[in-house]
């Protein structure tokens, strides 16, 4: 049996492999702990992380990864830029695929698929995914779409026993788009801003803690 | 458990049937072949695949055209596409969501058995939000859709229509991909795609009933045609559920102007719903 998926500088317990959460919370903060939770790679399941970045080109989140945790082995790291500023030309070890632009959510599901196979080639055993973020496809194309691409992605991940993050703006949509999205994920992970610090607490997965936990986010 | 149906297309004959013979022996499943996109194409239109396992670059076409003919004939269809990484071109097709299996990689049959599984049989490609327990539900779901004692149900979609002061009110089944009618009173509004339906919704809340003031404007909805041809504006749906806790219906009322629906009217449609749930287990009947 694959062993779960671990964050021991996080306030979580350990997950189990193949399920896909979706992080809520406000801007920068759900970024940042998505981030946390798809590149603190446990060293002895060697695993890896593809990134896919709306926000962020795929130079600059390969930069900002090497800066934020120095150890990091870049070569475990694949990123698929879709910002549509196509910054590919790369002096990083991390690979890196771009598509059209943020709209087109059939190249980040290949592209996706391209660096998974090429990261298992070079011997990585299992996988963590990141989208950052939902909400900005959702500028670009109709929920149902979201919803299908979400539902692939998240299936690519239970077949492959890895983990999933997908990243949502609350204050940007309705609670009705929050729900749909959240009953596609096998649970949730609730960011907000507490006392000058952050707080998480989870939902639907089982064994976390109860309530709200503090969090630092300062290391994403 | 329906039967998958797999079809594979490639233009290179060695792989197009190797593929074939795998799929043969790891799936209970019908395959078919093509080797062209016209081929497959004919076979999509006869008969809808449930799953496409496809090549990208063909003679008379590519890959990702007989993703979107698919989908089009069969919303549900899994598709994979298998081939080389080659420069797959997405222009013009940025939303036909695949998965990709690059055939050099060498898991790829693992994954590709993997995907079958996950995209035909848990339906981890469907736009609309899919519940726990999926195939009970399915089955369970398909034994209700045939009973013949429907006037039972009929008269409880009635007490639903008249209750409201609407006219249009039916109990649905939330197929694998469509949606089916048991009983209707007044006008047939139902959508029949689940992906286009607000009982596919209802079947995943937390809640029993679900509401939705204004289909025009609730962001799951504003954007399917079918909602807004039919006429329905309002509507109030409530989970039916059979003696195993499975969500075999949804009991649903549909208006034509938008309305707000408080907690006693939410209460009415559940109690309603559940009656429908407890004639199941051979309760009393209205």
């Amino acid at each position: 049996m694959t062993a779960d998926f671990t964050f021991p500088e996080l306030p979580l317990e350990p997950v189990r492999a193949g399920s896909s959460v979706l992080v809520t919370g406000p801007g920068r903060a759900a970024s940042k702990l998505a981030r946390r939770l798809s590149i603190e790679l446990d060293p002895g399941q060697n695993e890896g992380a593809v990134l896919i970045s709306t926000n962020t080109t795929g130079r600059s989140l390969a930069a900002e990864a090497a800066a934020s945790y120095p150890d990091l082995d870049l070569s475990r790291i694949g990123v698929v830029d879709a910002t549509g500023r196509a910054d590919v030309e790369s002096d990083t070890a991390a690979r890196i695929e771009a598509v059209s632009g943020t709209g087109d959510l059939t190249g980040m599901s290949i592209d996706f698929s391209i660096l998974s196979s090429a990261l298992n080639e070079d011997g990585i055993d299992r996988l963590r995914l990141c989208v950052d973020s939902l909400s900005l496809l959702l500028l670009y194309t109709e929920l149902r779409t979201v919803v299908r691409f979400t539902h692939t992605l998240g299936g690519r991940v239970r077949a492959t026993d890895g983990f999933g993050v997908f990243v949502l703006d609350p204050t940007m949509h309705s609670p009705q788009v929050e729900y749909t999205l959240k009953s596609i994920c096998d649970g949730a992970i609730e960011i907000r801003v507490a006392d000058g610090g952050y707080e998480i607490r989870t939902e639907g997965l089982p064994g976390q803690h109860e309530g709200w936990q503090s969090v630092d986010i300062t290391s994403a | 458990m329906e039967r998958l149906r797999v079809l594979v297309a490639d233009r290179d004959e060695p792989t197009r049937s190797e593929t074939a013979a795998f799929v043969t022996e790891e799936f209970d499943a019908d395959v078919q072949t093509a080797e062209s996109v016209a081929a497959a194409s004919e076979l999509i239109e006869t008969e809808p695949p449930t799953v496409l396992v496809t090549g990208y670059a063909f003679p008379d076409g590519n890959g990702l055209e007989l993703v979107e003919l698919a989908r089009e004939r069969n919303r549900g269809c899994g598709c994979i596409l298998y081939t080389h990484s080659e420069a797959v071109d997405t222009t013009s097709f940025e939303n036909v969501i695949v998965d990709f299996v690059p055939k050099e990689a060498p898991d790829a049959e693992q994954t590709l058995r993997a995907l079958i599984e996950q995209t035909g049989i848990e339906q981890s490609q469907a736009a609309h939000p899919v519940p726990e327990r999926e195939q009970q539900r399915l089955d369970a779901t398909e034994a209700f859709a045939e009973q013949t004692q429907t006037e039972p149900f009929r008269r409880i979609s009635r007490l639903a229509a008249d209750h409201f002061g609407l006219d249009s009110a039916a109990i649905v089944t939330i197929h694998r991909d469509d949606v089916g009618v048991l009983t209707t009173v007044g006008p047939e509004r139902t959508p029949r795609l689940r992906e286009q339906s607000l009982g596919a919704h209802t079947l995943t809340a937390d809640q029993q009933v679900v509401g939705v003031e204004d289909t025009r404007t609730d962001p799951r909805f504003a954007d399917i045609n079918a909602i807004h041809e039919a006429g329905i504006v309002s509507y109030l749906g409530g989970t039916i559920r059979d003696p195993e806790g499975l969500a075999v219906g949804v009991l649903s009322v549909y208006g034509t102007e938008p309305r707000t629906f408080d907690a006693e009217d939410r209460a009415y449609l559940g109690r309603l719903a559940t009656l429908a749930g407890d004639l199941l287990d051979g309760g009393e009947q209205p």
